[in-house]
């Protein structure tokens, strides 16, 4: 049977996400908490940790990307686009959601390039890391699928 | 309709022989099934009517409740319904794509996972066909990488 997308394996990706970034921003937290403090409403409690405002924005952000991710590659709704194009809007939406967060929650003072640039680069190599862990996974498939189907070929034709 | 079976160990080859009236579609249709176990499908070109061997077909789809059989050269009808031909075929090297279509192996040139765990199948004549994620996991089941 076609195995249909459930509400769980949305939550599953959701959670996911979500149990990243937190790692992710608890690292973070620990290591230059004190000092961002001042200046970043993400860190607010310092080395102490997160905040339930942070986390439930995070949890938000988790909900937003999945949802943008399941409707650029989605068939239903988006029928003739290219995986490329969907990538690609793909992320100018996540990175707009983002910007949108940025400055409505003040995670960090919209005036100042540094947070901007950190933001920049920090998305940028998460997003390079997926991107090649995607196609390194696909590369990986896509073979053994080759050496298979000459391996079932040769069955084939010896029978 | 009488059916006679006479079952004697003398007999060196098969002889099936049929005695009718006129030729009317269900016989033919017995007919075409018994080609079938000799790899042979009846196909048909305009008015033509061809006695294909089952290894030359490239692949098979149904279009609007016809079904049409690809060799290299040149594309038949057929009066057999997909399903039939799936479960016919299945021995002769023939997988599923989709709902509309199946595919005979030793013509797929190469496999590559698309958008949605799909496959996109090329053919040696460059043609590529999609198999749909339902049937790219009993494909991926069939070649043994699952």
């Amino acid at each position: 049977m076609e195995e249909r997308k459930t509400i769980f394996d949305y939550l599953g990706q959701v959670f996911m996400i979500y149990g990243i970034s937190m790692t992710i921003m608890c690292i973070f937290g620990i290591w230059f908490g004190e000092e961002a403090q001042d200046i970043s409403k993400m860190f607010s409690l310092g080395q102490e940790g997160l905040s339930i405002e942070i986390m439930i924005q995070f949890l938000a952000i988790s909900f937003l990307v999945v949802s943008f991710q399941s409707l650029f590659f989605s068939e239903h709704i988006i029928k003739k686009m290219s995986v490329i194009a969907r990538t690609i809007w793909m992320v100018i939406s996540i990175i707009f959601v983002i910007v949108v967060f940025i400055l409505m929650f003040d995670w960090f003072p919209a005036d100042m390039w540094e947070p901007w640039a950190m933001f920049l680069l920090c998305f940028g190599v998460c997003f390079l890391i997926s991107i090649s862990v995607m196609v390194i996974k696909e590369r990986m498939e896509n073979k053994k699928m080759e050496e298979a189907l000459e391996r079932l070929k040769r069955k084939e034709e010896e029978r | 309709m009488k059916i006679e079976i006479n079952i004697d160990e003398r007999i060196e080859d098969t002889h099936i022989k049929i005695s009718c009236k006129t030729l009317t579609p269900e016989i033919e249709k017995v007919l075409a099934a018994i080609r079938m176990l000799d790899k042979q499908l009846v196909v048909t070109k305009g008015e033509e009517t061809i006695l294909l061997d089952v290894y030359q077909v490239v692949y098979i789809e149904a279009v609007d409740r016809k079904t049409f059989v690809y060799t290299r050269q040149d594309v038949y009808e057929t009066t057999f319904r997909l399903y039939e031909l799936e479960q016919q075929l299945e021995d002769c090297g023939f997988f599923r794509a989709s709902k509309s279509c199946i595919i005979q192996l030793k013509f797929v040139k190469s496999l590559k996972t698309d958008l949605n765990r799909r496959i996109r199948v090329t053919l040696e004549n460059g043609e590529q066909i999609i198999v749909s994620r339902q049937y790219a996991e009993l494909l991926k089941e069939r070649l043994g990488v699952k």
